[in-house]
């Protein structure tokens, strides 16, 4: 079903695992090199630059072209624009077919700016054709099939979370018109539908078949543990409640929603170690996050300064304690890092830091620097 | 590796029988790492304490407690740097191994916290007087030591920051340019491109005189886009100045096109492209809507289809760049 050579990219799975293989000391630099010259790569797949690049350069191509086309044919297109979007959101995806069938790209660049490219123009004609508030469900229903068989095609991680998100908002908004007693039963329809995509997916990802949608079913699983999550979370609930249902006052079953919301993300965590599976660690950890802030919504359990500390201090004993306890690797855990420090990465973190920690790191606002703003201090704008 | 791949490897012959069987028995036994988990939750903690305290002394500036809290900062921020240093390998010119991620945190959270104290004593007992320089200047300095002493590229990125702060302009990547009021004053843009010169000179310093090396590409890459920036902005800013601002962006763009090429970064080419492409294009364009009152709609035609030229060229650019530097195709 892939749009690429799968001979050539089973090449390219080889090829990383002889490197991964090599840099552990599992086999000798020699091995790997013989493998990669008896199942050479050769899809064109250059550096995350060029790459950028080239997908910049390609989307420009196709916005461009159209506003040529329609600026020339201004008086023809009138008041067809939908058709006009859709045509050309076909002509791309064609032109991307064709340039994929004739040339050996892989993710370089060109593919992906095509594919947005297509996928944004279909996406717009679509929604410019059904203006119509009742007919939401429909938009996202042709929108998820849209993005289901870009995905299926490219494999693309995002664009596979796209489909997932067009697919459960269908869900919602389909269930509110069709569905009597939607309020009731749309948390747990939800929940249902997530646990469910999250155990198919579990179960296909290790399946060799699927092992070039490896990237793809990992954010399938994890967007599906957060939809799970979110449809059980109480504010979610309460929130969406008041707004697309019209209901009034705190949802049914009260208790089983804060349940939810406070139990759910250390299931995860402990799903994540006990399976040694990232997925769930990630999203229980990212949830805790959310647990944090769906009580603060609710009670105003301390000034913010102090929870901040408090949550600083909990954050860091932790990875004090792990860092600790792992020194020597215990149960099959490390806390070393899996491959040599990589030097981008480490320019990236010195970036993050400045950036976000940047606001502590200034003392107050001079005001000998009118112009410029660079001394808003953080803590200044407390007084 | 996987199993099927190491069954059809050993059956061509590539691999032998022991890196098999070390292979399968690797399958089984694999340790599984919480390093970037547990790096992200640090992150995040000392983000939180750092933030979380400067707020509080802030917040309680005329009570009681202040001093204790700013005492307990203190305490924090001298066990921070006791910490670090009894764990610090030797100090060294070239680069040093950090001895864990836990530790590189510990150093940042120091550092974080010594400047919130800084800040507070100058808005409490204003010990910096009137001299509003002093109290940029002081934590500037101090990020710059520890940067350099505990050799720890975050901290050298925040006094980067910090000194353009100090001479007031701000360069963090989201910030550079919602920050910067560029059309309100002209000095501005020509403190960015100061900035952008000195970063590079601190640059070339590392780079030569072996000093932290490593740093360089820090410097260089904060003054590439502070300083194309700024020389863009006063392109597009300052009508009559073209003569002056154009000459200064095709200089930076040069010197930094060489860099690339001399150190084989990708990295470093592909931004000087995007540069040159933004002020040609600038350019182009610029001379066309000169040209309205004889060519009218015209120069909408002639501006799309010399974008879309350009795109295709820089397309062509790009394969190129990245044909010649092909063997490090990192950063």
């Amino acid at each position: 079903m892939l749009i690429y050579n799968t001979q050539e990219l089973d090449n390219r799975l080889m090829g990383m695992d002889a490197d991964e293989a090599a840099a552990e000391g599992m086999i000798s630099p020699e091995t790997a090199g013989k493998i990669k010259t008896a199942h050479p790569f050769t899809l064109y797949s250059p550096n995350n630059f060029v790459r950028i690049g080239l997908a910049l350069v390609s989307i420009c191509c196709v916005v461009l072209g159209a506003g040529l086309i329609a600026l020339l044919m201004l008086d023809g297109i009138g008041n067809n624009w939908e058709g006009f979007l859709l045509f050309w959101g076909l002509l791309t995806y064609g032109v991307l077919e064709g340039w994929m069938a004739g040339h050996k790209h892989f993710r370089s660049g060109v593919d992906e700016g095509l594919l947005w490219s297509s996928a944004c123009f279909l996406a717009f004609g679509i929604i410019a054709l059904y203006e119509n508030y009742d007919t939401t469900h429909w938009v996202y229903f042709v929108l998820t099939i849209i993005a289901t068989w870009f995905s299926i095609r490219l494999a693309e991680p995002v664009m596979t979370l796209t489909a997932w998100i067009c697919g459960i908002l269908f869900v919602l908004f389909a269930s509110i018109m069709y569905l009597p007693g939607a309020q009731f039963i749309l948390p747990f329809l939800i929940m249902a539908i997530s646990a469910a995509a999250y155990f198919a997916t579990t179960r296909m990802q290790p399946q060799w078949r699927f092992r070039h949608y490896d990237i793809s079913l990992s954010v399938l699983r994890l967007a599906a543990l957060l939809t799970f999550y979110m449809a059980g979370n109480y504010y979610v609930v309460h929130s969406l409640g008041n707004e697309l249902l019209g209901m009034e006052g705190e949802p049914p079953l009260p208790w089983l929603f804060w349940a939810l919301t406070l139990c759910l993300p250390p299931l995860y965590i402990w799903m994540g170690l006990r399976r040694k599976d990232r997925i769930p660690l990630a999203a229980g950890l990212l949830l805790i996050a959310a647990a944090v802030f769906t009580v603060r919504a609710y009670h105003s359990v301390m000034p913010i300064e102090t929870a901040m500390i408090l949550g600083g201090i909990v954050l860091v004993a932790i990875s004090y304690a792990a860092h600790r306890y792992l020194k020597t690797p215990q149960k099959g855990f490390t806390t070393q890092a899996m491959h040599t420090k990589h030097f981008g990465i480490e320019q990236l973190e010195g970036l993050i830091i400045a950036e976000t920690m940047q606001q502590t790191a200034q003392p107050q606002e001079p005001t000998i620097f009118k112009g410029g703003s660079g001394g808003g201090g953080g803590a200044s704008g407390e007084f | 590796m996987r199993s099927i791949f190491i069954r059809q490897l050993s059956d061509e012959g590539i691999l032998s029988e022991t890196e098999r069987l070390r292979l399968e028995a690797q399958s089984s036994s694999k340790l599984f790492s919480l390093h970037w988990e547990l790096k992200t939750m640090l992150y995040l903690g000392v983000l939180l304490l750092s933030g979380g305290l400067g707020t509080l002394i802030y917040k309680n500036i005329d009570t009681i407690g202040h001093q204790a809290i700013l005492a307990a900062i203190g305490a924090l921020c001298a066990g921070c740097f006791w910490y670090a240093n009894k764990h610090k390998p030797p100090f060294s010119w070239q680069k040093t191994e950090s001895p864990n991620p836990w530790w590189d945190y510990v150093v940042l959270l120091g550092c974080l916290l010594f400047i919130s104290f800084i800040g507070y004593l100058q808005a409490q007992y204003n010990v910096f007087g009137m001299r509003y320089g002093m109290a940029a200047f002081i934590p500037m300095l101090v990020l710059f030591i520890c940067a350099y002493y505990f050799d720890h590229i975050g901290i050298l990125s925040l006094a980067i920051t910090a000194f353009a702060a100090w001479l007031g302009i701000s360069i963090t990547p989201m910030h550079i340019l919602s920050d910067n009021y560029f059309g309100l004053e002209r000095r501005l843009i020509d403190t960015g491109l100061l900035v952008g010169l000195v970063l590079t000179a601190a640059g070339a310093f590392s780079e030569y005189k072996k000093k932290k090396p490593h740093f360089a590409f820090t410097y260089y890459n904060f003054a590439l886009h502070v300083f194309c920036i700024a020389a863009l902005a006063g392109m597009i800013i300052e009508d009559g100045l073209l003569l002056l601002y154009t000459p200064a962006l095709i200089a930076g763009l040069v010197f930094y096109y060489l860099l690339g090429v001399r150190i084989r970064s990708f990295y470093f080419l592909l931004m000087t492209v995007l540069y040159g492409y933004i002020g040609a294009g600038y350019l182009v364009i610029y001379t066309l809507i000169q040209a309205w009152d004889s060519l009218e709609t015209g120069v909408l035609y002639l501006s799309i289809i010399y974008l879309i030229g350009s795109s295709i060229l820089m397309a062509r650019i790009l394969i190129r760049l990245n044909r010649k530097l092909k063997a490090h195709a990192d950063l």
